[in-house]
């Protein structure tokens, strides 16, 4: 990969992201006292523009998703190689795949629930499945779909669609950020995998369920070893936190552990687990040759995006500003 | 009060007595049934309210749960996941007679009886463990939801009953058995007029023949 080709993109970047919002700004916004002012703060921002354009506030939906949007089409504008950028919509396109085999298995029409963004355009997607063409389509999303298709007919079991669906993207982002060849992606990717691999194996000991089971959903790749994971699934909270004490991401893991074991909700373990992969992301600031900063921008705005979610959400249904700062996650700036 | 359209005759007499012992028989019994309806409504009710208080509670609770879980994940991956559910639930009504009054009794039938994790379809990569919370509390919530219902329904259909017979009751009391008692009262007068009126014809004739 040519990092000169990143210079004009870098800058631009580096401009952009002087846009985001500050940790001022949401504490405020956090303090707010309703909606009406969470409004007024955010007229004053970037979100202002799309902001004038809805008539009720609880169509705020609209003002992130477009906000989102927005997003990836600036990068996809910025940077000369759309790979860097499809590493993160990859999850879009998986998305809209489960939607895809639910809405053909059901017969229903969840339209409503595609996302608009992703590398590959879902209704091209979507025409190529339901003409039976998959050949059109990439070669992992192709077996990925048939895969699915072909357990849920077996199994009848919905959930499955999703659990290996799951598989694939992981596998998929793991092979395109290897092929990047640059460490910071697949740093992010290992810890997504790490992190997720835990939390899964937290969340299925919470739903009693059995070694068979998590053998599927536990994901290979991570730093940390599928089987170690795997056969930790009977093990008490303390025992989790002495194994994984060494691992890479052990600071953030544990915090998110301990937090675990005293509450036994894992809001804490999720807000650490965003906070460490934007961590991994920082790195980017001291990298002006390269393609890091355009990924950490899309990063960082995704992650501003989800804590304005949270933000309008919580003041929507007077959840107290305690509440809300507990699950508001770290700011890349 | 009125007096029913009989004929003031012997007969009748002894079948409005037969009647009346009746009537005070049927409405000692059902006054009797009334009370001990009352009874077990008041003991519902009361059951009613504390178990609707608690279900609302825990309802708004769990709502609140899911509205976190909606913060924290984007509206199309929480609709998703949980537009394709893996366990199916029926219902099983049963019958149970109090005071007969048959009353409903509710069981769920789970399809996957011996899947505990059932009740999450989805996968764990894209979702929040928020769901999973929000999800396994409004699941707890079910049983007794189902509780408040059987209960509400059995009030409703014994308040139904107890009216039923609390008008069987004010029939009776205030009048069928008047009613009965003041013909009763009304032909013993007619008789005992019309015995009197013979004496007095007797006693007529026999002074009539003595002269």
């Amino acid at each position: 990969m040519d990092r000169m080709a990143y210079t004009q993109a870098v800058v631009r970047i580096r401009v952009l992201e002087k846009r985001l919002l500050t940790k001022a700004q949401f504490n405020l916004l956090i303090e707010a006292k309703d909606l009406e002012e969470v409004f007024r703060l955010l007229d004053e921002t970037e979100y202002s523009k799309s902001l004038s354009q809805i008539s009720r506030k609880e169509d705020y939906e609209e003002v992130l998703g477009k906000e989102l949007k927005s997003v990836y089409a600036t990068a996809k504008e910025i940077s000369p190689n759309h790979e860097i950028i499809d590493l993160l919509a990859l999850k879009y396109d998986y998305h809209n795949l489960k939607v895809l085999l639910k809405e053909k298995f059901l017969n229903k029409d969840f339209s409503h629930l595609y996302a608009p963004v992703g590398s590959q355009d879902y209704q091209k997607v979507k025409k190529a499945y339901l003409e039976g063409d998959l050949r059109r389509l990439h070669f992992d999303f192709w077996e990925a779909i048939s895969s699915a298709q072909e357990d849920f007919l077996q199994t009848m079991d919905p959930q499955r669609i999703d659990i290996i669906l799951d598989r694939f993207y992981m596998n998929h982002l793991y092979e395109m950020a290897e092929k990047t060849g640059i460490d910071m992606f697949l740093e992010y990717v290992k810890a997504l995998i790490d992190f997720t691999n835990i939390r899964s194996i937290l969340r299925l000991q919470k739903m009693e369920k059995d070694i068979r089971f998590s053998e599927d959903v536990i994901l290979p790749n991570g730093n940390i070893d599928k089987d170690k994971i795997v056969y930790s699934l009977h093990d008490s909270v303390d025992s989790l936190i002495e194994l994984f004490r060494n691992e890479n991401i052990h600071k953030f893991l544990i915090k998110g552990l301990e937090s675990y074991q005293e509450t036994k909700r894992l809001t804490d373990f999720e807000k650490c687990m965003d906070d460490y992969l934007l961590d991994v992301c920082r790195k980017a600031k001291s990298i002006h040759f390269g393609p890091e900063p355009i990924f950490t921008y899309i990063v960082a705005k995704e992650t501003e995006i989800k804590n304005l979610r949270i933000i309008i959400v919580s003041k929507l249904n007077n959840i107290s500003p305690e509440a809300t700062r507990e699950r508001v996650r770290d700011l890349y700036a | 009060m009125a007096i029913l359209n009989v004929k003031p005759t012997r007969m009748e007499l002894s079948n409005l007595k037969r009647r009346l012992a009746t009537a005070k028989r049927g409405h000692k019994l059902l006054k009797d049934k009334q009370d001990e309806l009352m009874r077990q409504f008041i003991g519902l009710i009361r059951k009613n309210k504390s178990l609707r208080e608690e279900v609302e509670k825990e309802l708004q609770d769990a709502f609140k749960d899911f509205l976190i879980a909606s913060a924290v994940m984007s509206p199309e991956m929480l609709e998703e996941a949980v537009s394709f559910p893996k366990e199916s639930i029926s219902v099983e009504i049963e019958q149970k007679n109090v005071m007969s009054v048959y009353v409903p009794v509710m069981n769920f039938k789970r399809k996957l009886e011996t899947d505990a994790g059932s009740i999450y379809p989805y996968g764990f990569v894209q979702t929040s463990s928020e769901l999973d919370d929000a999800i396994s509390r409004l699941y707890d919530i079910m049983p007794k939801l189902l509780r408040l219902a059987e209960v509400e329904k059995s009030c409703q259909l014994m308040a139904d009953e107890i009216e039923k017979t609390r008008r069987r009751v004010n029939a009776l009391e205030h009048r069928t058995i008047p009613d009965l008692e003041e013909t009763i009262k009304f032909i013993r007068m007619k008789l005992d007029e019309n015995e009197r009126a013979t004496i007095t014809r007797l006693m007529k004739v026999k002074d009539l023949i003595n002269k």
